[in-house]
This record gives C-alpha cells, structure tokens and sequence, in this order.
C-alpha cells in the first residue's frame, strides 16, 4: 500500500524499454559404415549441437523527474537483467557400434554411447555440465 | 519384474497359438524369431542429470533382453516385439491380424525422466533503506528442504486396440472396434511454495508422481456400397494418486518487526497453518462422435459431429463442446484436384463463483468484497473453413493453392459479456519440381493475417496515481488493488501477420552421392497494440549430403542451423509501497 | 535438315514429338492385354520367391479378398492378371505401381485405404508426395506398418530441419527412441481443418492430460493454444518453452515493481526466522523476480486452490 498523507502514494506511472531476444543453434552431424570385413559391421555418428538463447541488455528510460527525487535508493538500471537468464549450452553425442556374425543365427554386437553436456552459463539448476556413457554388447539368436 | 514375467508368458502362448498345431497339409505355417541377451554398463561425470535426461545412471552392469518374433497360420499373423533395456525402460508391441476380419494390438513401453532440481540460489536478497548500505525492510529468502535430492519420474504407457468385422458381405460391412491407452508417471519432482507476507519465503520440498490416466474409445462402423457410418465414444480419466502434500505457511506479520499480526492476516486467504499444495484434480472427458463418408458421383464427401464435456470432478466445472466438420474432396479433372473442409465448434466452460471473505474484515476502512465469478476465454465460437487446389500434371510439377479464413468469437473476454473476435485469413502455395529421379526440390509459401490476435488486454502499464488516486473511504492509505483501475496498454507475442517460406533441394548427381539443402524463413510482426510494435524473425538452413564410397564405406554429414530473433517489452511500474 | 517452311517445320517437330510420346509411353507403361487371365499367386512365387516368402508375413495376403476359384490371387488382385506376363515374362504385361502410377488417378491402394473414419484422404500432404504411397512404404515387406525404414529415419530424411530441433537442450524424446513422430501426427490426413490452436491443445491433452482442467483459476493462453508458450518439438530453454523465462512472460506481463528495489550488499539474517538469510546483492530483488517466474507462480497451467492474498481473488497461480 501507498501512503497517500503526504503528496499521495508513491506511483509515477510506468515505464518500458524493449528486450531483443535471440536464439542460435548450430548443429552439426557425421557417421560412417564400414562393412569391409567380412561377416561384420561397423558404425560411427557423431552430433555436435551448440544452442544460445540470450536477449541484449536492456535499456530502460529515464524515469520521470519527481520518481527520481522520490524513490530514493531505488535502481532504475535494468542493463545486468539479461544475464540472470542467458542460456549457453554445448551437447556432443557419439556412438559405436559394430556387429559381427559369429555362426549362421548368432551375431555379436558391441555398442559404445557417449553424451557430453556443457553448460557455459549456469541456471537456476546450477552448472548442468557432466558426462554420461554406456557400454552394450549382446547376442543376437535367429533371423530377425 | 511382473511386466517382464508377464510379457514373457503372453510371448510363449502367442506363439504356442500360431505354431502348436504345425504343419499340416495345406496349411501355411512359417515363423522367424530372433532373441537377443544383452548387458549394458552407465555411468557418468559431474552432473548427469541433463546429459542423461532419459538414462538412469547406475554404475552397474544390466541385463538386456529382446525379443522378436514373427508368425503366420494360414490367415493369421502374428508379430512381437520386445526390448528390455531396463525395468524403466521396456518397449513391447504385439500385433494380430485375422484376415480380413480381425486385427488386435497390445502395446507397452516406458522410460525415465530426469528432471532438474532449482536451487533458488537467486531467492536470497534484503532491501537497503539508505545509501549507506543499511539493510532493512523487505527480503526474499528461501530454503530447501531436500537439498541434493535427485528428481525424476518413470512413465508407463499401455496401449491396445481391437476390431472385427461382425458382418462382412460384398457391399455391406459392419465393423466394432475399441481401443486403450494408459499411461502412469511415478516419481518425484521439486515443489516450491511461495509465502507471500511476513517475508517473500520460499520452500522447496520433495512431492510425489502418482499420476494416472485412462484413455478407452470404442465404436461401431457400417459401410454400405460406397458409404460409410460410424458412431465413436471416448472416455479419458486422469487423475493422481499421490498423497496430498500440505505446506506449512508462515504467519503473516511485518517482515522486520513481527508486528501487525492481525492487519496482515485480515488481508490474507491463509497463514499460519498447513494447506495442501500443488493439488492435481481428478478429471474426465468423454466424447461421443458420429461419422460419415460417401462416395459422389464427383467427389467424396465425410463429415462429423462431435459432443464433449471435460469434467473437474473435484469441483464440479465442465468445459462443453458441440462441433461438427464437414469435407469434400473432388477430381476436377485428370490434373486438378480441391479439397473444401469447414468446421464449427461451439465450447462453454462453466463459469466459477468463487466466493471470498470480506478483505481486512472488521478493520477501520475495511471489509471490501472481492468475491467474483471466474468467466473462461475458452467458452468460444470458433468457424473454420479452407479450399485447397492441388494441380498435378505430370509426375514432374505439382502446385497446391490453399487458402482459409477462421472466426474465434470468445464470449468472456478480457471479462464478462465482452465479446473477443480474431479473425484469421491465410493463404498457402506449395510447388513441387521433380524432373528426373536425381533431382527434386519443394517450395512452400505461407502467409497469414490475424486481425485482433489474442493479447493480454489493458494491463501491461499503469497511469501516474500520484495526485490522483485517493484512499478509499475510512483508510488512510491506497492499496494495491486499486492499481487496477489504473491499468491500460494491450500486449501480445502473437503475430498480426505472418509470413513463411520454406524451400528444399534434394539432389542426387549420382548412385554414390545424395544432397538435400533447405532453408525455412519467417517474419511477424504485430504494429496494431500500441504498446510496442513486435518482431520476429527466424532463419533456419540445413545441408545433408551422404556419400556410399563403394559397398565397404559409406558416409553421411549434415548441419542445421536455427536462427531466431525477436522483441519484447519489460514493463515496470514506478512505484514503492 | 533444310527446312523449307518455317509453319511446316513446326508442326512436323511437333508431330514427332508426339510419336516419340508415344512410344515412350506404349513401351514404358504396363499393357495388359484384355485376354489376360489370373494364374494365382503360387505361380508368381516360382519366380519371384524372395517377395512371396516375406509376403507371407504381409497383411495384404490375409485381407485382400481376392479368391479365385481354386487359387488365391492376392498378388494379381493389386498387380492384374499375370497369364500374358508369365509366358515370357515381360515386365511391361503386369502392373507396376513405381512404373504405373500416375498422379491424380485413384491409386491402387485408396481402393481399401480410403474415406472416413481412416481418415485417408485422398491429396492431404503425404498422399501428393512424389511417389504417392511407395514414398513410404515398401508394400511386400512385413516390417511394422509395412514403413520402408524405421519411422524416425523415414520422417526425418525429409523434415530435416526436425532433427535439430529433436536435439535441442529441452526436447520430445524422439531421438532416443522412446517417442515417435505418429505419437502426435497423423500421417495420412488432418482430421480437422489446418490450423487451430484448440487442435493443438487437445493434441498435447492426450498425454498431458492433467493439464486439462478446466480449473477455477485459469491461465488464459492455455486455454487458447499450447503454442503460445511451447514449442512441440525442441528448444534451447528449459520445458520445450519458445523463450526461456522471464522474458517468455514479460511478453504478456509487467514484471514486479519490486524488481526496482536496490539490495543490501552482503550477508543478512532475517528479523524473525535467524534459520534464513544469506549473501544479498544489489541486483538481488531483480535476480530474484527476473530470472524464473514460476519459481514462484509454480501452477502455471491453472489451479484449483488460491493463492494468498484476498485482494488478488487468490489468482496468482502460487499454489
């Protein structure tokens, strides 16, 4: 609430200034198959994606004078907003993966993923950088 | 493990079904299979949550089945597929077909999701009363009840559906068939409660996922000669099973002094006490549809008319819909085609009473009423109606001219009685090049006007009050509320016009070489609110090629790029209180 | 050649052009000869055994009704009687839909696949692609769906764009495998007219039913269109949104006036709960009100139960 006993409540109005938001995303994926030996396979993809999403600092108007000389202590400087919320992450995926067949019906299969997640510009999650693999090899019985 | 067991013993008398009687004279009886035993091993560095999002990292090595299995008995099919990658993670698909006549799925599958976990390291702040640093008056702090806590969430989904023809003459069929979808999440996830006085406290706590929803649709379908009715229910009910959560609110006094107990609960619904938090409502949709097609001399025809409630059965609101959608599509000639479609919706959800205590009850200048009824933008009248040509002339060229014009009239908004319309017109080219077999490109043009978008209406600034606004009657002080009166200024992110076009190349120079570029590009703008004039523009190219060497090596390379631009207002009111 | 006439030259040029059209096409195109009688698909198997094998596995073999006397002909049902084309075989005395088929005529396949309820319309998107249904499915196969390829790499070899955004920090799980494309598209036909926000939203209902309601407090924009706020397949900020907050919010909303209040710089206890407190900064009010809305106004898709303040009608969305 306002107090309103000496020269009315403490309300000059509005002020706006305008946020340009960008987003950038480059993407970039390879693989190779390699079926040179026989009775085997082999496969390799790669993805590298590096995503932004940022807006520029934003300048605000000068508020009215009378806001000013009145709201003391206040900061009408909003130019360090954008950083709470940027956004920067790069992502890399790898896979291997290579089969084999060992008898008529029965493949072997190896595969090997690989997630690399990096976070330049940590949220209100922290730094979500970190790395995850896995490591698969089965059997395959049949046709299908 | 029951779902494994049960998949399992589900398999085995699949396939006993199709196989057990083996082969006899005429019969046809074949199968394939294959099983697949399997082990993995995860693990990870630092934070794995986000790299992992749908990998549950256990530093252990796991066994891995897989299943798959394909059978036929004379006019039976039967097909199974199923991977065990982990108990949160299974996909398992059965299919069944009896000749013409019946045909059944049963699907399963699962996964994890991570979820993040706020830190709310940005909730910690206290106010300066001076320039010289002196701390005092407002604060915001916080405080996490589970720090470190892992959140996550496991999603079941169960599917099936069934048909069979009851009756199957040469023109005269009847078909019934039904389907079922569930799907359950269970876990955890972050709650944060929000104390307003006393002091801006926030508190993070664990709640449970216990989330169920059931989806069945059934029908019956006549087909006559050329024509075709059928009459569809659905029913979809969704509700969660996790224990309330109550949150223990602050009582609300001054922030620094601990004073005015009684002024600042008189302004609050609650404080001091445990309410439930975070509530999902039980709630139900069914649906009833009836539906035709039919055959005309010049064309086909397919319309429906569809009736629907979606129900908070928790308190007793429904949203209600009435709509029908009607078709025509006709070869005008050997090389021009049209497709007409309109539809027109009529939806009402229920207005709410919500009823409230008098604000600062029994207080000098109080006792002011806020109850109101809570009217919906939903409740709406929405038309629809497109005519497409597609001219195709030779397997070479095809060009689709589209245009189409839909009315939503909301009857409640920005409140009560006041009617809402956007009226939106667009039209669409689409051009098709694909001279030989190695070459091939696409052209899609798109532009849309919206007169009146959807925007938030008269709220984004506020007027000067200083000198202007007056206590109300009995108070020294003007409150927050009356700001209200205050307000103007219209905002929106939608567009008043949009523009679209997307262009794409594929190009193949010879057997070993494959190319395809694109690029998608758009621009809105929206200079009708008078706040701020709003724009957007987004580019997005991509370039593939695929290279098979020889039959050893082959190769594939792509790069996407997504470029957005847009604007925005950041509105603040200058003001302290 | 000497041309005499420039007007004879003409339709001479124009005449040859036609018998050269002609003859492409008399020679190119399936000609069964009316005499032509079925020979039954055992017939076909002796020569093309490597389709009759997985075939058996089709559901075209059980469905089609195509009985005739003592053979089955579910082959020449689609394909058109075989007996000219089995007596030297020639390719051209038999049906082929790669060769045959020709844009804007009935396609084979709509005999069956057609009209309402399937939804199969004849010309909506996917039908009108270059090779009408062949673009996609491989008709002799017994794969899933009778799908050329997997699902993801049959949509994603033409939407290639899709892909990138499936990669996105926040996106569906189609990549992994744990979702699919037809989980929320219907390939062969819109069952409704083109655009609409109300689609859209009961789309996302189906699996994300508990956003539903309707609820006594309401979000407006989520009673109009998912995708006021969201973006269905991928995208940089957090929860599939178009932005990441504050800034998707601030598009529709002022942002608090407390944002303006300088913060004390270094460490504070709270008057009354000495448990709180911590490092304020000078931007700290704005850090704490610019940076994630729902931090605070967590129900953001509608609520049931009030939030606090009797003066804001208890929709704040808080609780």
């Amino acid at each position: 609430m306002f107090n309103a006993s000496v020269g009315g409540p403490k309300h000059y109005g509005s002020f706006m200034g305008t946020i340009d938001y960008k987003t950038t995303v480059d993407m970039f994926s390879g693989g190779l198959t390699y079926l040179g030996i026989k009775r085997a396979s082999f496969t390799l993809n790669g993805d590298f994606i590096s995503s932004k999403a940022e807006f520029d600092p934003i300048n605000m108007p000068s508020p009215p004078q009378d806001a000013l000389d009145n709201l003391e202590y206040f900061d009408f400087n909003y130019g360090t907003v954008n950083t709470f919320s940027d956004l920067s992450y790069k992502r890399f995926d790898l896979s291997i993966s290579g089969d084999y067949k060992v008898g008529k019906e029965t493949t072997l299969t190896a595969e090997i993923i690989y997630i690399d997640f990096i976070d330049d510009n940590g949220y209100v999650y922290g730094d979500q950088t970190g790395s995850l693999y896995v490591l698969r090899t089965g059997l395959t019985f049949g046709l299908r | 493990m029951k779902k494994l067991i049960a998949i399992a013993v589900f398999t085995i008398i699949a396939v006993a079904f199709v196989v057990g009687q083996g082969y006899c004279g005429d019969n046809l009886v074949q199968y394939d299979w294959g099983l697949y035993f399997g082990a993995h091993y995860t693990g990870s560095a630092d934070y794995y949550q986000k790299a992992g999002e749908y990998y549950r990292t256990n530093f252990v090595t796991k066994p891995e089945f897989g299943l798959n299995y394909i059978g036929t008995r004379n006019d039976k099919i039967l097909k199974v597929k199923a991977i065990y990658y982990d108990d949160k993670r299974i996909k398992f698909n059965a299919d069944a077909v009896g000749g013409d006549i019946w045909s059944a799925h049963l699907g399963y599958r699962s996964f994890y999701h991570q979820l993040g976990h706020d830190l709310l390291e940005n909730m910690t702040v206290r106010e300066v009363v001076d320039t010289s640093n002196t701390p005092g008056g407002k604060m915001i702090t916080h405080k996490d009840l589970n720090p470190g806590a892992e959140y996550g969430f496991a999603r079941h989904e169960i599917s099936s559906d069934v048909s069979a023809k009851i009756l199957n003459k040469d023109n005269f069929a009847v078909r019934l068939y039904a389907a079922h979808k569930s799907f359950i999440e269970k876990g955890e996830h972050q709650i944060i409660a929000s104390m307003h006085c006393s002091s801006c406290h926030l508190q993070s706590e664990t709640a449970d996922i216990d989330l169920y929803s059931h989806n069945i649709k059934g029908g019956i379908e006549g087909k006559v000669g050329k024509s075709t009715i059928a009459y569809e229910f659905g029913y979809r009910e969704t509700e969660s099973r996790a224990g309330e959560t109550d949150i223990l609110y602050d009582v609300a006094q001054h922030p620094v002094t601990g004073g005015a107990i009684d002024e600042f609960e008189s302004r609050m619904l609650f404080d001091g006490e445990s309410v439930p938090y975070g509530k999902i409502s039980k709630t139900d949709k069914y649906s009833q549809t009836i539906k035709g097609h039919t055959e005309l001399p010049f064309g086909d025809l397919a319309g429906s008319f569809t009736h629907s409630k979606a129900e908070n059965k928790d308190v007793g609101i429904a949203a209600k819909s009435n709509g029908g959608v009607l078709k025509f599509y006709s070869n005008l000639s050997k090389t021009l085609r049209f497709i007409g479609k309109s539809s027109l919706n009529r939806i009402r959800n229920d207005p709410y009473f919500v009823d409230l205590p008098p604000w600062r009850e029994g207080r000098t200048g109080g006792g002011q009423d806020f109850d109101y009824t809570r009217y919906s933008n939903l409740t709406r009248t929405v038309f629809k109606g497109s005519g497409d040509f597609i001219y195709r002339p030779s397997l070479r060229y095809r060009i689709a001219l589209s245009a189409g014009y839909q009315s939503d009239k909301r009857d409640d908004y920005p409140s009560y009685n006041q009617e809402y319309n956007t009226q939106t017109i667009f039209a669409e080219a689409n051009f098709h090049y694909k001279p030989s077999s190695r070459f091939s490109s696409r052209l899609k043009l798109h532009i849309e006007k919206i007169n009146n978008p959807f925007m938030a209406v008269g709220g984004l600034l506020e007027k000067r009050m200083n000198g202007v606004a007056s206590p109300l009657p009995d108070n020294s002080l003007v409150y927050y509320f009356q700001r209200d009166d205050y307000r103007y200024g219209d905002i929106t992110k939608l567009p008043a016009l949009s523009q679209l076009a997307d262009i794409s190349i594929r190009y193949i120079p010879s057997n070993k070489l494959s190319l395809v570029a694109g690029v998608k590009v758009s621009f809105d703008k929206n200079n009708d609110m008078g706040t701020i004039d709003f724009e957007r523009t987004a580019l997005e190219p991509n370039l593939s090629a695929t290279l098979a060497l020889n039959p050893k090596w082959s190769f594939y390379a792509s790069a996407t790029q997504m470029y957005e631009k847009l604007n925005g207002p950041l509105a603040v009111a200058l003001m302290d209180g | 050649m000497v041309l005499v006439k420039r007007g004879f030259c003409r339709w001479k040029c124009i005449f040859l052009m036609f018998l050269l059209w002609a003859a492409f096409f008399t020679t190119a195109v399936a000609r069964i000869p009316s005499n032509a009688s079925y020979v039954g698909s055992e017939t076909c198997a002796d020569c093309h055994d490597d389709i009759s094998v997985s075939f058996n596995y089709n559901v075209h073999r059980i469905s089609i009704k195509s009985s005739d006397g003592a053979n089955d002909i579910y082959c020449e049902s689609c394909h058109g009687p075989g007996s000219e084309h089995i007596k030297d075989g020639d390719p051209n005395l038999i049906y082929s839909f790669n060769r045959d088929y020709k844009p804007n005529e009935k396609s084979p396949c709509l005999d069956c696949h057609r009209g309402y309820p399937e939804g199969y319309a004849m010309g909506e998107h996917h039908p009108e692609t270059d090779n009408g249904c062949l673009d996609c499915h491989k008709i002799h196969s017994d794969n899933q769906r009778l799908l050329k390829t997997d699902e993801q790499t049959l949509c994603l070899g033409c939407h290639k764009e899709k892909m990138g955004e499936f990669r996105m920090p926040s996106h569906h799980p189609v990549l992994e495998g744990l979702m699919s494309c037809t989980d929320c598209h219907s390939m062969h036909g819109k069952k409704s007219v083109q655009f609409s926000g109300m689609d859209n939203r009961e789309k996302c209902l189906g699996c994300h039913s508990d956003k539903q309601g309707p609820f006594i407090y309401e979000h407006d924009p989520v009673n109009e269109d998912c995708l006021i706020c969201h973006k269905p397949h991928g995208s940089v900020a957090d929860n599939l949104l178009t932005q990441a907050e504050p800034f998707v919010c601030l598009s529709c909303h002022p942002a608090h006036f407390h944002t303006l209040i300088t913060g004390y710089d270094g460490e504070f206890e709270a008057p009354l709960h000495p448990d709180r407190g911590g490092l304020s900064t000078k931007t700290g009010f704005k850090s704490a009100m610019l940076t994630k809305c729902t931090e605070c106004h967590s129900e953001i898709h509608g609520s049931d139960l009030p939030s606090q303040s009797i003066s804001g009608q208890g929709g704040a969305l808080t609780r």
